[in-house]
């Protein structure tokens, strides 16, 4: 049965040795869903996206995909739910554009034939999708870290998971692929019902851009809503700790609107 | 009409360009088994006594399917070729295989460019193993097998299982861990390699020529002993050519991409162990064919696994009957020398070659 909630959080806590660095999360992601995550250094976004991939498990709680104990599922159940971008890794050996994206089809391929025809199409369709085509044949390691952050999107579109889970996918971006990058996940949103959940640390981007925002301060989920209803001003000076006016445009700007906004 | 939808399935391929069944690998495949052909006839038919090449095959075709061949050689011919040549012929081929991949396997698993069969302490395992069954007076067989293959074999394996127990236990990150419990551990038994040849003064040339490599001892009961293990192995490490090619854009990565890492980590490493271990046992340490034959294949077909394994087991093959050959006409080197000096060259050229160099 496919359940109408793609990731749940119940009552999470978890960290690092003694270290904790997430305490009592709740937090329900819908099918569909487009959610993205603030928060500054150390709030702990990543570990909240370790938890959801089932990198880490928690000391307290539990997470589910699909309506299913996370810690049930094996690595292949798991990979053919989410897929992950990570921030660009080094790689030991040279490796063409093509056959990096080509590991996105893991999950799927037969385990002793590799490839199949429907693979090859689906990995030439992640390629055209991200506009890596002209980089096709390239070593990945003569790439830009910003050209590497989209074949890892394209590893991503390749795996054909419900669910996509990105770790700031335009840090290394320059302003036109950042645009890009988030047109490519507002269409994986709407056109193919994906759901994406994104850490940024551009404020302005994730509030022109992204539906829902999740904001984790000191370990804990400290806000959740719309742009408007959690990036005020006054949020935006305690938790990140700066004046809101100096910022560029965003909700944080509309002081006395954004109550109105929120509630309208 | 059907000119339509050619046109259609003509764009819809258009991205895949470069994606589809690429033949390359097959053609290396192909020009890989012939090579590996000639030099086991030729390493079967030449040596101090010559046999022509005829022959050679006579007798190869007669001992192998029985058939009723017109027999013009001698019986010294038939012995030369049968007991002593084709064995060793066939130890190297197998030994070449193994290293190379199990070379492929650690450098996939490290991932680590300069990570050869021998980085996780299973040269000095064995080495000194071997040093021991040296030292030790007493002469025993197991299956073919004396005390200093014996030996050799449970040293690689056994200090292999110690690095990967201790580096579990260590703080960093796994595979720093691996790498670093292997260097110091390798370290420490070389010490212990250095006292025992300190100590054994009339052997110790006995384990100069073991350190060297060689294939003057094959013999039938050896590669019976040596083949089935690196045989099988390498057939289980080909199986899981997918939880290696998970691991090109590591650890993580390959677990988002379903790869159960710590048991397809753990399985690898005692496989490729395995067959370094039965490796080294029968020919003792033979350096760079397990570090510069991946490479090479990697420069022509790509980071694939899949294709990566065979295509490195059959280059293994022929590069280390090549150089036992080359070895043996240049009157009985040891075949590690040969291996070094044909494989550093070829590597520094590799090197200079690859666009950016690698990043290690």
């Amino acid at each position: 049965m496919t359940s109408h909630v793609a990731i749940r959080f119940d009552r999470v806590s978890a960290g690092y040795g003694d270290r904790t660095v997430l305490r009592d999360v709740d937090l329900t992601i819908e099918a569909g869903a487009w959610i993205g995550i603030l928060g500054p250094n150390g709030a702990g976004k990543s570990t909240l996206l370790r938890l959801m991939t089932g990198l880490l498990a928690p000391t307290a709680g539990a997470v589910e995909l699909a309506g299913r104990p996370l810690a049930a599922l094996s690595r292949d159940e798991i990979a053919h739910q989410i897929a992950v971008v990570p921030q660009p890794a080094s790689l030991p050996f040279s490796a063409p554009v093509e056959s990096v994206v080509a590991l996105g089809r893991l999950p799927h391929e037969d385990r002793l034939r590799g490839l199949r025809a429907e693979d090859r199409m689906a990995i030439g369709a992640a390629i055209e999708r991200v506009g890596l085509g002209r980089l096709v044949g390239r070593d990945v390691r003569e790439l830009s870290m910003g050209e590497r952050q989209l074949v890892l999107l394209a590893v991503a579109v390749a795996q054909a998971a419900p669910i996509i889970v990105l770790d700031e996918p335009t840090i290394h971006l320059d302003i036109r692929h950042q645009f890009e990058v988030m047109d490519l996940l507002a269409d994986l949103n709407r056109r193919d019902g994906r759901t994406i959940v994104t850490v940024l640390h551009d404020l302005h981007l994730a509030a022109q851009r992204i539906p829902r925002i999740v904001l984790a301060a000191d370990g804990r989920v400290v806000a959740d809503g719309s742009p408007a209803e959690v990036l005020d001003a006054d949020r935006v000076r305690a938790v990140f700790g700066v004046d809101p006016e100096l910022l560029p445009d965003g909700p944080w700007r509309a002081r006395s609107g954004s109550a109105v906004g929120a509630h309208g | 009409m059907t000119g339509g939808s050619d046109a259609v399935a003509a764009r819809t391929v258009v991205p895949t360009v470069g994606l589809g069944r690429d033949r390359r690998p097959l053609v290396v495949a192909g020009v890989g088994l012939a090579a590996l052909a000639v030099a086991v006839l030729a390493g079967v038919g030449l040596g101090s006594v010559a046999v022509a090449p005829g022959d050679t095959l006579g007798i190869l075709v007669h001992r192998l399917l029985g058939l009723d061949v017109a027999q013009t050689w001698t019986p010294t011919a038939e012995t030369i070729v049968w007991e002593l040549r084709l064995p060793r012929v066939l130890e190297a081929a197998i030994v070449g295989l193994g290293l190379a991949v199990a070379g492929t396997t650690f450098q996939g698993l490290l991932r680590n460019p300069l990570a050869d069969p021998y980085v996780l302490g299973t040269a000095s395992g064995a080495a000194l193993g071997a040093a021991i069954a040296v030292l030790i007076p007493v002469r025993i067989e197991i299956l073919a097998f004396g005390l200093l293959q014996t030996f050799a074999f449970l040293g690689a394996l056994g200090a292999v299982t110690a690095v990967y127990q201790l580096s579990r236990m260590g703080g960093a990150a796994p595979l720093t861990s691996l790498l670093l419990t292997g260097y110091a551990l390798g370290s420490l038994l070389a010490a212990g390699l250095a006292m025992a040849m300190y100590l054994s003064g009339a052997a110790l040339r006995q384990i100069f020529s073991y350190l060297l490599g060689s294939f003057d001892n094959a013999s039938w009961g050896q590669l019976g002993g040596a083949a089935p293990i690196v045989i099988v192995a390498s057939g289980l490490i080909l199986l899981r050519a997918r939880s290696m090619n998970g691991l090109l854009l590591g650890e993580e990565s390959a677990a988002h991409l379903g790869v159960d890492v710590r048991r397809e980590r753990a399985v690898l490493l005692a496989l490729a162990s395995l067959i370094t271990a039965a490796c080294v046992a029968v020919s003792g340490l033979i350096g760079f064919v397990g570090l510069v034959v991946p490479h090479v294949v990697r420069l022509v077909v790509g980071p694939n696994a899949r294709l990566v394994l065979p295509l490195s087991a059959i280059g293994g093959a022929g590069l280390m009957v090549t150089a036992d050959l080359i070895a043996r006409l240049l009157g009985e080197l040891p075949v590690g020398v040969i291996t070094a000096v044909i494989g550093a060259p070829f590597f520094l050229a590799l090197l200079r070659r690859a666009q950016r160099g690698y990043e290690l």
